[in-house]
């Protein structure tokens, strides 16, 4: 009887590999058909599309993905990027910092810009010649850093690291996520004042795709 | 004073004329010529000398330059030419090499890829032209289904082969190569490796044990899997039929060391330094007719040294183990690559 008194629990998301797959968006910009987009949907990530070229960097696609892969030859195009592929990575990174982006080409390395932004900005490249496998791992691990409980810690973690230089416990980042779980109130100032940041503008942005399992518009 | 380097058919190698001036330059076929240049509308000294298959053209436009001093110079930089032909030579023929063993493998692989299909295709009933060529492929596949197991493998294998080509080829021959460190599972980075293999393993009565390979490991794939690649294509030759390919991971303190333990083709005691030398193949396989370009051991350490690994080859671990199949002595041999925590 006590337990109908007894306050909610709030319970953060614990997601197996499974349900994550199924949560996560994955898009694929290239201009031509690319047989691993295939083989993802049968592994079972049946969130993943693609498209062959952006026309803003606003549209649905961009804006509900997760995870990027960008081809380099071939895109770019219709926003008119002199570089084509590589200006559309950058821009896409810019404009969307937390979201992880693999830029895949199939020129050798020496051939294309290795020193352009695009490289330092993207989270990794890829030949397109990869076994599927080199993309899986990658989805996974991405997919993992956003959406599973202990990465997703983890990763908060070290972006607080990053930014401040100092270090916080596993369990105090669980108290803080379960405080704005509670409070559904995923806006910068909120996060900050929790997490006790001056700037919470990328914890923010991770913390509401692990709660809810999509971004701020 | 200005200078450019030719071949002989017109090609500019270098130079450092202005656009504009490039023309004249190529079209001077003098050894020394004063005359007014068309561009520039003054006077200029220009000349030529050659080597071999090159040509330096040199003009200046300093007027207090004598005839003599400017055709001295030009004679004087004969050594120069001489140098810049040595080596463009050298690098000329270093890339031909580069070129000519990468379509050597190349077109070995394409060609048993064709041959395999042909065999359970046959060229003349899937030629073009016919407009119920699927049924034709259907009717042949469902007719011969082992048959079309093994061709699919055999393609598998051969596309892994090219692709490994192409990745050793970008890892060894670009200046800053991307290497990029991610944890993986060992044992399932074994396991794609050696499906391509696993036929051949299997042909040959070959049984691999993986029981004790297991753990995460930090490495660059591509370079792991080119590494293994290897491997297993000379596992496939040297191991002796019907035994045991044992491969297993061991912790050793900063390392974790991965084992392939074989009972395989005799490498004598004078061959073990040469056996990652490139170009090198032992005196058994060249007498068994399994020799390749000995390049295989030679790119397992350059992509070892590339990535950090430590390398070691053991022969002959265990004499107890030697066996003679056909007359060809097999002993208990070692690899083991360690890879840094």
């Amino acid at each position: 009887m006590l337990n109908w008194f007894k306050k909610k629990r709030v319970q953060l998301p614990n997601r197996t590999l499974d349900e994550i797959k199924i949560v996560c968006n994955i898009l694929f910009i290239d201009d031509r058909k690319f047989p691993v987009v295939d083989i993802l949907n049968d592994a079972g990530w049946t969130n993943t599309r693609s498209v062959k070229d952006l026309d803003s960097l606003d549209q649905k696609e961009i804006r509900e993905a997760h995870i990027i892969f960008s081809d380099i030859q071939g895109v770019g195009k219709k926003l008119k990027f002199s570089e084509e592929g590589l200006g559309l990575a950058e821009a896409i990174k810019q404009k969307y910092p937390t979201k992880k982006l693999i830029v895949y080409s199939a020129e050798e390395q020496g051939k294309i810009e290795t020193f352009h932004p695009a490289f330092e900005l993207a989270d990794n490249r890829l030949n397109k010649n990869s076994d599927p496998y080199q993309f899986q791992i990658l989805v996974e691990k991405y997919a993992k850093e956003s959406f599973s409980f202990n990465e997703c810690i983890e990763r908060i973690q070290k972006q607080i690291q990053r930014e401040t230089g100092y270090s916080v416990e596993f369990d105090e980042v669980v108290k803080s996520l379960v405080k704005i779980q509670g409070s559904k109130n995923f806006s910068n100032t909120n996060v900050a004042r929790i997490f006790n940041l001056q700037n919470a503008a990328a914890i923010a942005n991770i913390v509401q795709l692990f709660i809810t399992g999509t971004t701020k518009p | 004073m200005n200078y450019l380097i030719r071949t002989k058919k017109g090609k500019v190698l270098s130079t450092d004329l202005p656009n504009e001036l490039i023309d004249d330059a190529v079209n001077c076929d003098k050894e020394f010529e004063a005359v007014l240049c068309t561009v520039q509308g003054i006077k200029k000294r220009q000349g030529i000398i050659d080597s071999d298959n090159l040509i330096l053209y040199l003009c200046c436009f300093d007027p207090n330059k004598t005839n003599k001093i400017f055709k001295h110079q030009i004679q004087a930089s004969k050594g120069f030419l001489k140098a810049y032909q040595d080596s463009y030579r050298t690098m000329s023929e270093e890339e031909r090499k580069k070129t000519r063993r990468l379509k050597h493998n190349l077109s070995t692989y394409t060609t048993k890829i064709h041959q395999e299909l042909f065999k359970l295709l046959p060229q003349e009933k899937v030629s073009g032209g016919r407009s119920n060529q699927r049924e034709v492929v259907k009717s042949i596949l469902e007719k011969n289904p082992d048959h079309a197991v093994t061709t699919l493998l055999r393609i598998l294998k051969n596309a892994n082969l090219i692709k490994s080509e192409f990745d050793v080829y970008d890892i060894m021959h670009t200046p800053n190569p991307y290497i990029d460190l991610q944890k993986h599972s060992i044992h399932k980075v074994i396991t794609l490796s050696l499906s391509s293999f696993w036929l051949d393993f299997i042909d040959k009565g070959i049984s691999v044990n993986m029981d004790k390979c297991v753990g995460m490991m930090n490495f660059d794939y591509k370079s792991m899997s080119s590494i293994l690649c290897h491997i297993f294509d000379n596992a496939t030759k040297y191991v002796a039929a019907d035994s045991e390919f044992i491969i297993t991971v061991i912790d050793d303190s900063d390392y974790q060391d991965i084992i392939f333990d074989m009972i395989s083709l005799r490498v004598q005691k004078d061959e073990l330094n040469k056996i990652f030398e490139d170009g090198f193949s032992s005196d058994y396989s060249e007498r068994l007719g399994y020799a390749g370009a000995g390049v295989g051991m030679n790119v397992i350490k350059k992509l070892s040294e590339l990535n950090g690994f430590r390398l070691k080859f053991e022969n002959n671990i265990d004499p107890s183990k030697s066996i003679m199949k056909m007359k060809i002595p097999f002993d208990h041999n070692k690899l083991t690559i360690g890879i840094p925590k």
